[in-house]
């Protein structure tokens, strides 16, 4: 039986990453950072020419919900959605917490990306579990502390420097890069962890929102 | 040749079918007015988050409307700018990916284009060349419309825009957003009684300075007492002066260009004392009806089509821009 082919992307941290699957999987990236805007369409275009394949030739298209940069989430899923209605193909989103763990085995996964101020977007898979969040390193550290597991834990994601000192708190662990992002979007949907609910993940208010509702708005 | 326009820039998700740049199928406007009303003016990152909940569905309708299928486009059109670049960037990300997978030209939209195309699709006799006078919430200029999509400038505002000072004056007198409706409705009740600068600039100068004019509302609401201000006799103060103003203004434009023809577009456009005031001026004056004086997808798609006609597309590259010139 042939493999179900399937094109994936995700724009929601600085690298704009492809990836279609036949049987295989194969990736495509580009080293700009944030460029995602005007780069997605041409390299998803450059991977179905290189495998010479065009869209129809797809399955799926499988996008990436966040959290992340917000414009990232809306530019992927934005042509996602514009692909999708063009196609007819069905289209499909993943949490890029979960997509990220994917290149590494271990007992405790913790996919994180930047928040900005001392916070951070993660989630944790494994002995220890936590649903996807948004909150302060220090907190996430204090929990692993107090979970008292020694299992090795694995940090996941990219420019992560600023959380390394607070991360020596913990006697065992290691920061890796997240790597292959739009193979581990793929390899989530293959493991029937995708929604055709297409709603982004911000895992956080607007600002202005935030502001009017702590005056009890 | 069948258009589909999209428009993201501001605070509309809205999506048209239009043939032949004239002739229009259908329109679908999603408003986010009462999204932003609590916040008293548009939150970009508000109106970015809606523009995606909204776009594919808001796109579906116009073609549902328009009883067409897809297959039937012949080009997709999006805004590219001016505009909130969040906002922007949704339309154009969503337009690209729908062109891709139809195997249709992509067409990258000017929002002003737009505004002065909105007319083509009104009347059927309007065609370049003709002098526009573009009166939105960012912009206040004349341009010398050379041909469809040319466009010389002749001036245009070095302050504010004149949407931009109707929303301030709102503010001003307490009125919700968006305020430019609301300034109108006011002054409907008041008298234009107030003494206010008319800033003119140098002589022949085809810019504006609106600037001054809503410090002088300021000023006035500041030194009157809570009981005697006449905010309805502001409102109409300052609608009539700056639209004395923009009046005069364009009697020069139409001197300086010999244009017997001039079209009026941009949100403050739709304001009928705007429309009332200019009727006795030495042109013939072109409104845009009021369905699609304020944005919409229809004069993306209008504007789109004269543009496809020049063979203007654009690439997979294409990216939004928030301060694109015209």
């Amino acid at each position: 039986m042939a493999h179900e082919k399937i094109l994936a992307f995700d724009t929601v941290s600085s690298v704009c990453s492809v990836c279609i699957y036949d049987g295989q999987y194969h990736s495509f990236e580009t080293t700009t950072s944030y460029g995602h805007a005007g780069e997605l369409m041409p390299l998803v275009h450059r991977a179905l020419e290189s495998l010479s394949y065009s869209l129809q030739d797809m399955d799926a298209i499988v996008v990436s919900l966040g959290p992340g940069s917000f414009t990232g989430i809306r530019i992927g899923l934005s042509t996602a959605l514009g692909l999708s209605k063009g196609s007819g193909i069905p289209c499909y989103g993943v949490d890029s917490l979960l997509s990220r763990i994917y290149p590494y085995e271990g007992k405790i996964r913790i996919p994180l990306m930047d928040a900005r101020r001392g916070n951070v977007y993660g989630a944790s898979y494994g002995v220890v579990e936590k649903e996807a969040f948004n909150g302060p390193f220090l907190e996430l550290i204090e929990e692993l502390k107090a979970s008292g597991s020694k299992e090795e834990i694995l940090f996941i994601g990219e420019k992560l420097e600023n959380f390394h000192e607070d991360a020596k708190a913990l006697k065992n662990h290691r920061f890796l890069p997240a790597k292959e992002l739009a193979k581990g979007v793929i390899q989530a949907y293959q493991e029937g962890k995708a929604t055709r609910d297409l709603r982004p993940i911000y895992l956080r208010e607007a600002e202005a929102k935030q502001r009017l509702e702590a005056k009890g708005c | 040749m069948l258009i589909l326009g999209i428009e993201t820039s501001c605070d509309e998700t809205a999506a048209a079918l239009v043939k032949d740049g004239r002739s229009l199928l259908s329109s679908v406007i999603h408003s986010q007015i009462p999204i932003h009303q609590p916040y008293g003016g548009v939150v970009p990152e508000i109106a970015s988050r809606s523009h995606v909940e909204r776009i594919d569905a808001v796109v579906e309708e116009a073609l549902k409307r328009a009883g067409k299928s897809f297959e039937e486009i012949d080009g997709v059109a999006v805004t590219q700018g001016p505009g909130l670049i969040g906002p922007l960037l949704v339309g154009v990300s969503y337009a690209k990916g729908l062109a891709y997978a139809l195997e249709k030209p992509l067409i990258a939209v000017h929002h002003l284009d737009g505004h002065v195309a909105a007319n083509y699709l009104a009347f059927p006799e309007l065609k370049p060349p003709f002098l526009a006078l573009i009166l939105s919430g960012g912009h206040s200029h004349f341009y010398d419309v050379v041909d469809y999509g040319d466009y010389r400038c002749l001036g245009g505002t070095r302050d504010d825009a004149l949407g931009e000072a109707f929303d301030k004056v709102a503010r001003i007198l307490g009125l919700p957003y968006p305020g430019g409706p609301q300034v109108e409705k006011l002054a409907k009740k008041g008298q234009a009684r107030y003494s206010l600068p008319k800033t003119m600039l140098e002589k022949g100068s085809l810019d504006f300075s609106f600037s001054g004019i809503k410090s002088a509302v300021k000023n006035l609401y500041d030194k009157l007492e809570p009981g005697q201000r006449e905010k309805a006799d502001m409102a109409a103060s300052f609608q009539d002066m700056v639209f004395t103003i923009v009046k005069e203004k364009l009697a020069e434009a139409l001197v300086q260009t010999s244009h017997n023809k001039v079209v009026i577009a941009g949100g403050v456009a739709s304001n009928e004392r705007l429309r009332h005031m200019m009727q006795d001026l030495n042109a013939k004056v072109f409104f845009p009806p009021l369905s699609i004086c304020t944005d919409n997808g229809a004069m993306i798609a209008g504007a789109g089509y004269y543009q496809l006609q020049k063979g203007e597309t654009a690439g997979l590259d294409l990216n939004a821009q928030a301060g694109l010139s015209l």
